[in-house]
């Protein structure tokens, strides 16, 4: 075989040396891939994590903007202006943080969540505050707080 | 045994050595493509330090919410969540949760404590002017053997002190 790609001079096998090139040549290749997945595709997954976190913020910021009052179950929130109408309501449902505005249109805000909690201290009934236990154990919690500026506007 | 001289065609080995030295190039490649983009870069310790500084920022916001004369005291570092020993001062930003009758320890919310057990908070103030001051929230914690924090700043206005007060304040501060 190796004659005759000697004669076409496209290929060459010169013994097992040639042959421990080529292995080599293969493992570089597929470690380079490797590196490559698991530095930059991996990491990127990671991120959509925060990028879901992010979401959650992004959503309460807008809502606790005009919210005066929060009433709080454990895994859920319903947000009321200064007129005492309902804002939105935001609840575990189907393992997922969904959103529901104030006709009642449902939006997923997290996606496969283990826990959810809200709570509202007695001392700061002006705070809301939010914790996400993903599904996933190995990514971070979400813990944050939200102040309802509805009626001290000059705290934007 | 394999020649490396100049000839017509190539041979399967120069194929794949050029391929190797192509895929290796792929990693500084992804690399500078991947730096190049515009998504500002996240660790998970980065990015939970930012959801509490906002927890604190938000607290200082509903006080002020509260009471506009409300305005946050300096504070030395101090823990987040309570040690078992009990014995470092806990910040009093994270002291009163309704459902923990008090700070979050390692019995009554293990999950969220071992993963905020780094972080330490901080808090700096100063009057920047007559009407003005200025908060800034440190939440600092070790990564690999060096220091690190994630910080916000507020503009507060000073509507509520008087200018007595003010000069006290200024000359307490220095």
């Amino acid at each position: 075989m190796s004659d005759s790609y000697k004669k076409n001079n496209k290929f060459e096998f010169d013994g097992l040396l040639t042959y421990a090139f080529v292995l080599i040549g293969l493992v570089i290749i597929i470690s380079c891939g490797f590196f490559c997945y698991n530095n930059f595709l991996v990491e990127s997954n990671q991120k959509n994590v925060i990028a879901s976190y992010n979401n959650i913020v992004t959503s309460f910021r807008q809502d606790t903007h005009q919210a005066v009052v929060a009433i709080t179950a454990s895994d859920s929130v319903v947000l009321l202006d200064k007129n005492a109408d309902k804002i939105c309501k935001y609840e575990l449902k189907d393992n997922n943080l969904v959103r529901f505005d104030k006709n009642d249109n449902m939006s997923t805000v997290f996606k496969s969540i283990e826990s959810l909690r809200f709570s509202i201290s007695e001392k700061q009934p002006n705070l809301l505050t939010v914790r996400v236990f993903p599904s996933d154990k190995k990514e971070i919690p979400f813990f944050t707080s939200f102040a309802l500026r509805g009626l001290n506007n000059d705290m934007q | 045994m394999c020649k490396l001289r100049l000839r017509k065609g190539t041979s399967l080995f120069e194929t794949l050595l050029v391929l190797a030295i192509l895929s290796v190039s792929i990693y500084p490649l992804a690399h500078i493509i991947y730096m190049s983009m515009p998504t500002v870069s996240h660790t998970d310790d980065e990015y939970l330090a930012t959801l509490l500084a906002h927890h604190v920022m938000e607290t200082i916001v509903a006080r002020r919410a509260k009471d506009p004369s409300y305005l946050p005291s300096m504070s030395e570092a101090c823990p987040v969540v309570a040690s078992p020993e009990g014995n470092d001062k806990i910040s009093e930003y994270f002291t009163d949760f309704k459902e923990y009758n008090g700070p979050v320890t390692e019995t009554n919310d293990p999950q969220l404590y071992w993963a905020v057990k780094k972080f330490k908070c901080k808090v700096d103030t100063y009057f920047l002017d007559k009407n003005t001051f200025k908060v800034f929230v440190y939440i600092i914690y070790s990564k690999e053997g060096k220091d690190k924090k994630v910080f916000f700043e507020r503009l507060l206005p000073v509507n509520e002190i008087s200018s007595d007060d003010y000069e006290d304040e200024k000359e307490a501060e220095f």
